[in-house]
């Protein structure tokens, strides 16, 4: 099987690779006949790679330990479910479900359900099947997951504990559809410059195709949080970490391009920019890739160092070069009509929109990027701690937070001074903001400051989506579209809630407890009534009974355990949470000593809540987004 | 493109240059060594750094009442002394790499920042592997 699987991919190598030539050659020298070759090639490739994963598969679910990958990564005593994601619990893997993504993505967008011109369609495909001939290579070369085992096991090593966890099931498929589905916008943009024809019409080619995999990307990085948030134990959802801050990147440029792409389409300039935004976003998925799998960033869960760095390295300098070679030959493509627009307009503001999210981006880029920097031109490493995040990454988000609020006042070209009257009222709710926490007792000027902001952005979201209902009540007619718009924006609103909240009233304490005695935490009371002991196959279980109290109300039990697991030999904690939309009561089994006494962390997180909630809503909002037509209706 | 929308956005990238500036500045530590965090003497003492070295066998010590840890860790260049104060890392064992952030005390012992322990699994799988 695992001979099967590795044919697979030096096969899909092979037809990837006469694809590209096949539809280069068909237009370039004009034979039409060997498109056809090379659209029966992109197909094979995607029959390949599908047999190729499923050999994968198939081998870890048969927990064939003779292969390398599955005994590193499973052992028998794993459940069918966590064997199966094992698929993508390491380098090898993660990279063969890459390249199977993007190859189902790329059969999907060669159906040509759009009835694309055969020009650009066949251009697409050539970058398509050029980056799946990238990724065969390097699965062939230096990540194979069929490499067989040297010695003989017959038990493998077992997923690592931390992994054992239904979200982590899902989140790396998730973000992987996300980076896949990014590729599809960017070789259409190729594609439509070497054609010739008008952007505004990649624009509506690509828009589904954006908005789908910004969502998955978006959800897989909420749901990375979570996993933090549950598995990892220390309270928080984002640590700043390197791999979580790779994934973000590209999914702030991919934020930029779909503003950016409004104005393209309907106001016919910043064409240039969201052909810049969609190519910085299909190579930063590259990198964050390269970065989650090579190691040469240190971070808590980068994968070992490899030789994949080179690869990665030089794949994307070769298609930065040629997407800015193809951009500057047909740079005329990229003229915009010439439009008048106030200073004070929406124009201005998705202008800004744009720098601030490129500045976002950029950010997190030279602290992923600033170790390997400062070793190479400074001889000593150094690292960034989380406060360069704080003073750099959150003002400029603060800035787009409050932009956010402001688009409902502001009309394309010009804004009436009518609209703008409508700013008073974010304007008075940001005061709201700012004078009811004063009022309430706080003192620090960024817990203000953000209240402040919230306020002013969620008056503006209140606006717009109040805009929409009267729309739909005076015209009697739904249109999905630009709800799907707000509604990301409200979601983005309760996300920025749920940061502030467990931002700045975030209270903590360690304790040490004997059976039956009890701790305070804010309101709450909690009584360690005893521990449990079990002994399972794979791990020594203790549960600890925690009763919790408010205001001396019972309110139930919280159960958090402390593991031994055997195959990594290693304590694994698991949490207890007692989650509620005002605030979460967080519980970390620090320690068990043989007399019985407990040792706990015990946190209250206010509103984490609502940063799954805004999460979820950003997913229901692109969603909506996708509805065909109605964008033209709306005007201001 | 209007002017002013140029100059705007210069202002705000002048704004971020500034902020990354005094940012890196404000939060880069560098990493050293142990052999060279001895070297430094009184000049190291209070300032911020990391060190990076393996746990030392059977010299982890936790005191649960206290929540006090204290362990050593080693370079190729010498052994460093550690105290760490709050919730003992299930990833701690003999062997472990651990990266410590803190400062160098006159009593020769290395104090951990709150959160300024980090630690990777020994590498065990490695091992098995070769």
């Amino acid at each position: 099987m695992a001979t099967i699987g590795y044919s697979a991919i030096l096969l899909t190598f092979v037809v990837s690779l006469w694809a590209v030539l096949g539809f280069v050659i068909a237009h370039s020298r004009g034979y039409k006949e060997l498109s056809e070759s090379a659209l029966r090639a992109v197909q094979a490739a995607a029959a390949l790679v599908t047999l190729a994963s499923l050999s994968l598969i198939y081998l870890l679910l048969k927990r064939d330990f003779s292969v390398d990958y599955v005994f590193r990564y499973t052992s028998t005593a794993l459940p069918p479910l966590y064997a199966f994601s094992a698929f993508w619990a390491g380098q090898e893997g993660s990279l063969l479900l890459w390249l199977w993504l993007l190859s189902i993505l790329t059969l999907l967008a060669s159906l040509n359900l759009g009835r694309e011109d055969e020009a650009v369609q066949d251009y697409a495909l050539a970058a398509l099947a050029g980056i799946e001939a990238f990724f065969a290579l390097v699965l062939a070369l230096v990540s194979n997951p069929f490499a067989f085992s040297l010695r003989f096991h017959s038990e493998g090593l077992g997923l690592n504990p931390l992994l054992e966890n239904f979200s982590m099931v899902i989140h790396p498929p998730t973000v992987f559809i996300g980076y896949a589905g990014l590729a599809i916008p960017f070789a259409y943009a190729l594609a439509y410059l070497l054609a010739g024809k008008p952007l505004e019409d990649w624009i509506k080619k690509v828009r589904p195709w954006a908005i789908v995999a910004w969502a998955f990307l978006g959800a897989g990085i909420i749901i990375g949080g979570w996993w933090a948030y549950i598995e990892l134990g220390w309270g928080g959802y984002w640590a700043w970490d390197p791999v979580e801050n790779s994934s973000l990147i590209p999914w702030l440029t991919a934020t930029a391009f779909l503003h950016s792409a409004v104005v393209a389409e309907r106001r016919h300039y910043l064409k240039g920019w969201s052909f810049l935004l969609i190519t910085l976003t299909f190579l930063l998925c590259l990198f964050a890739t390269f970065v989650t799998r090579s190691g040469i960033i240190k971070s808590v869960h980068a994968f070992a160092q490899s030789p994949l760095g080179f690869y990665f390295v030089a794949f994307i300098a070769i298609w930065a070069l040629l997407t800015g070679f193809v951009a500057f030959k047909n740079r005329g493509s990229f003229a915009s009509k010439k439009v008048e627009s106030a200073l004070l307009s929406r124009d201005t503001a998705f202008y800004y929109l744009n720098w601030l999210f490129f500045g976002e981006a950029l950010v997190l880029l030279l602290g992923i990027l600033f170790p390997t920097f400062s070793s190479t031109f400074q001889g000593q490493e150094a690292s960034i701690d989380v406060s360069f995040y704080h003073q750099t990454f959150m003002p400029l988000a603060a800035i787009t937070v409050l932009l956010l609020g402001l688009c409902v006042s502001l009309g394309w070209g010009t804004t009436s001074a009518k609209a703008l009257r409508r700013a008073l009222i974010p304007v008075g709710s940001a005061l709201l903001g700012i004078v009811v926490p004063i009022a309430l007792g706080e003192r620090s000027l960024f817990p203000i400051l953000s209240w402040g902001t919230v306020g002013f952005a969620a008056a503006g979201v209140i606006q717009e989506l109040a805009r929409g209902v009267r729309e739909f009540i005076r015209k009697r007619r739904l249109i999905p579209r630009p709800y799907g718009g707000y509604l990301v924006h409200a979601g983005i609103v309760l996300l920025a809630l749920g940061v502030i909240g467990s931002s700045f009233y975030k209270a903590e304490t360690l304790v040490s407890l004997k059976p039956g005695e009890t701790a305070e935490i804010g309101n709450y009371v909690l009584k360690y009534v005893n521990f449990q002991h079990q002994s399972l196959p794979t791990k020594e279980r203790f549960l600890a009974q925690v009763e919790v109290y408010k205001d001396s109300r019972f309110l139930g039990q919280i159960r958090p355990e402390k593991n031994f697991h055997f195959n990594v030999e290693q304590w694994v904690s698991e949490i207890g949470l007692r989650s509620t939309p005002a605030e979460d009561l967080y519980l970390i089994f620090i320690d068990l000593d043989e007399d019985g006494t407990a040792s706990f962390q015990i946190q209250v997180n206010p509103m984490v809540f609502w940063i799954w909630v805004g999460g979820g809503l950003m997913v229901l909002g692109a969603v909506l987004a996708l509805w065909p037509e109605g964008g033209k209706e709306w005007k201001s | 493109m209007n002017k002013g929308l140029v100059i705007g956005a210069i202002v705000i990238l002048g704004a971020l240059l500034y902020l990354v500036i005094t940012g890196l500045g404000g939060s880069s530590v560098y990493y050293i060594t142990v052999g060279e965090l001895k070297a430094k003497g009184p000049a190291i003492y209070g300032k911020t750094v990391r060190v990076a070295g393996k746990v030392v066998e059977n010299s982890i010590q936790w005191d649960p009442q206290t929540l006090t840890l204290t362990f050593e860790i080693a370079d190729d260049s010498g052994k460093l002394p550690v105290v760490y104060h709050g919730p003992r890392p299930d990833m701690l064992k003999d062997g472990a790499e651990a990266v410590v952030e803190g400062q160098y005390t006159p009593e020769g012992v290395f104090k951990v920042n709150p959160k300024g322990l980090l630690l990777k699994c020994p590498s065990k799988y490695q091992e098995k592997n070769q």
